[in-house]
């Protein structure tokens, strides 16, 4: 007698588990498509560190790219049952912060400023708010902006070598709003507050940088005026290897 | 381990009380600074979208503490619950008395904790927060099903439990019948009771068929929590068989011993749990069976023997009466029903 109320309860879990594993198998194939796409804008935006007149088609090339990502997200949208987001999302917060950096890497090139949650979520054909169905996690918007800061000092580094000594400044002055932004948040001891912990390394790399460049007057305004005319052509000259 | 593993947890809680904190000194001087330097003012965009992710971080973190918080108490109160229905003694004929009480007892939890997470879930994703209380709901699993297997019911299916974990009730704040119809508006304007105050509205997935001025909120009991909840309950059976020979109820051994081997070839049926839990949850089973097992077979061996143990109905004498030197070990290492 107990021996049936046991098998059931066993049968009916295994049901359900059979259906989550189908689930689990369409969501990684869509997941798959997207990352490739991402994967594509990433390579496509790392011109921006051999090339600066490359700098704008790159961004152009990159945003075909979310489109394809976009199209994903909508067929991910469609699986997902409303209210077990949170059930399935290890398949796509990764990707989906890897995404965030990318999209924010672009508008910062763009337009030289941080894209808000709402138009990164606007770009994926997301939803900002839980409730409206398939959004953008807030934790994967700021763990996608703390990759943008890494990125950004590198590309510091690199534009100074392509001859660039304004650019440094610029994203020393951002990067410093970043941080100031990221120390309003009350974070808990979870991985985002670990990948916060390593923006103030991020900071000093591009603040040493800036003081390389005053130091030696490289500065446009501090009257080292050699610098707008030379860069243009040592980026020509420079192809960059593809 | 499962000790270990809330230990862990509610070290991280607080160290990330500490971290906050912290955050708010480091904000403080900040602060200061810039009304010294005037670098960063709060027109600045970034600094003015940081305050809006500030404090949807914060309700977040807010409403996983608080059922955190209810966690434990079921945790605390599901173990009270395991320790009296251990106290079960056939030689006192007490037992309607014991599980009328533990019955109460678990109705309470029902009424109480359950429905204080239950209304911090509504209107979220309910997956977003079962970490929170995934070990209480386990522990309250056990205990149920604890209690139903010493009355002697069958042991429920999760959806009846689920069921009772499904809450209607009426909003404290008054709703005008107007928006009856729409039940998404009623809801907007019920939400201050759970959610202090937090402008929420009410997520789709709580089927909103009630068209009057009741609300349904539902504490989400997901499966693998019942099975692991199950498994936990095989150490308490085991518990139950070996008080059982020690109290001289030779036969009843029999009987658990069976539900125990029926349990763990449920367990084995089971294929893919994707949960590290699971398979450290069959290895205990395992060895609370084969406890179990040597016992029937000692019964078997020697039943007169064991007739005449019956006055010590310590674990000790059957241990060394089983003549087994992992006995003792094997029982320290066992997590405690009396913490």
């Amino acid at each position: 007698m107990q021996n049936t109320v046991v098998k059931g309860i066993f049968d009916n879990f295994n049901e359900y588990l059979a259906k989550e594993q189908e689930l689990r198998t369409e969501i990684r194939d869509i997941v798959r498509d997207i990352d490739q796409a991402a994967k594509e804008a990433a390579i496509t935006l790392q011109v921006i560190h051999s090339s600066i007149s490359d700098v704008p088609a790159a961004c152009a090339t990159a945003r075909t790219h979310f489109e394809v990502c976009r199209a994903g997200y909508v067929k991910l949208a469609a699986l997902i049952p409303i209210g077990q987001y949170y059930r399935y999302n290890d398949h796509w917060h990764y990707m989906t912060q890897r995404i965030v950096f990318l999209i924010a890497l672009t508008v910062y090139l763009e337009k030289g400023f941080l894209v808000s949650r709402d138009t990164a979520a606007e770009i994926l054909g997301l939803c900002v708010e839980q409730q409206d169905g398939f959004h953008l996690d807030i934790e994967d918007y700021l763990m996608g902006v703390l990759q943008l800061a890494s990125e950004l000092s590198r590309y510091a580094v690199n534009s100074v070598i392509l001859g660039d000594f304004e650019k440094p400044l610029t994203i020393s002055k951002f990067v410093a709003d970043l941080n100031s932004g990221f120390r309003l948040l009350n974070l808990k001891n979870d991985s985002l507050r670990k990948r916060f912990d390593a923006l103030k390394y991020d900071v000093k790399k591009i603040e040493e940088i800036v003081y390389d460049i005053s130091i030696r007057g490289l500065r446009n305004d501090g009257g080292g005026a050699t610098a707008p005319t030379a860069p243009p052509a040592a980026a020509t000259t420079q192809e960059p290897p593809k | 381990n499962r000790g270990n593993r809330r230990n862990h947890h509610g070290r991280s809680g607080g160290r990330g009380g500490g971290g906050g904190a912290g955050g708010g000194g480091r904000r403080g001087g900040r602060d200061g600074q810039n009304a010294g330097s005037a670098a960063l003012d709060e027109t600045n965009p970034i600094i003015q979208s940081f305050r809006g992710y500030a404090r949807e971080l914060d309700a977040k973190h807010d409403r996983h503490e608080r059922i955190v918080k209810c966690s434990r108490d079921i945790t605390i109160e599901s173990k009270r619950i395991i320790f009296l229905l251990h106290t079960i003694d056939p030689r006192k004929n007490n037992d309607a008395k014991v599980c009328e009480e533990a019955k109460q007892r678990l109705e309470h939890l029902f009424r109480n904790q359950f429905f204080t997470i239950a209304k911090e879930l509504r209107g979220q994703d309910a997956y977003q927060y079962a970490r929170a209380y995934t070990h209480g709901m386990q522990e309250f699993i056990e205990a149920y099903s604890f209690y139903e297997y010493c009355s002697g019911q069958d042991i429920s299916h999760w959806q009846a439990v689920q069921e009772k974990l499904r809450y209607k009730h009426d909003a404290t704040v008054p709703v005008k019948q107007d928006s009856a119809n729409e039940p998404n508006e009623s809801n907007t304007a019920a939400v201050p009771d759970g959610s202090d105050g937090q402008a929420e509205t009410e997520s789709p997935s709580t089927t909103a068929s009630d068209s009057k001025a009741e609300i349904e909120s539902v504490c989400l009991l997901q499966p693998l929590d019942f099975v692991l909840g199950l498994g936990d309950l095989s150490g308490e059976i085991m518990r139950k068989c070996i008080n059982g020979l020690g109290s001289g109820q030779v036969d009843s051994c029999f009987g658990h011993c069976r539900f125990m081997q029926d349990l763990f070839r449920g367990f084995l049926s089971v294929s893919s749990a994707r949960s590290r839990d699971f398979t450290h949850k069959m290895g205990t089973l395992r060895q609370s069976l084969v406890k179990s097992e040597n016992v029937c077979y000692n019964v078997t061996m020697r039943g007169g023997e064991a007739a005449k143990w019956g006055g010590g109905p310590s674990d000790e004498a059957f241990g060394s009466f089983v003549g087994n030197a992992n006995f003792e070990a094997a029982e320290a290492e066992d997590e405690g029903v009396f913490f």
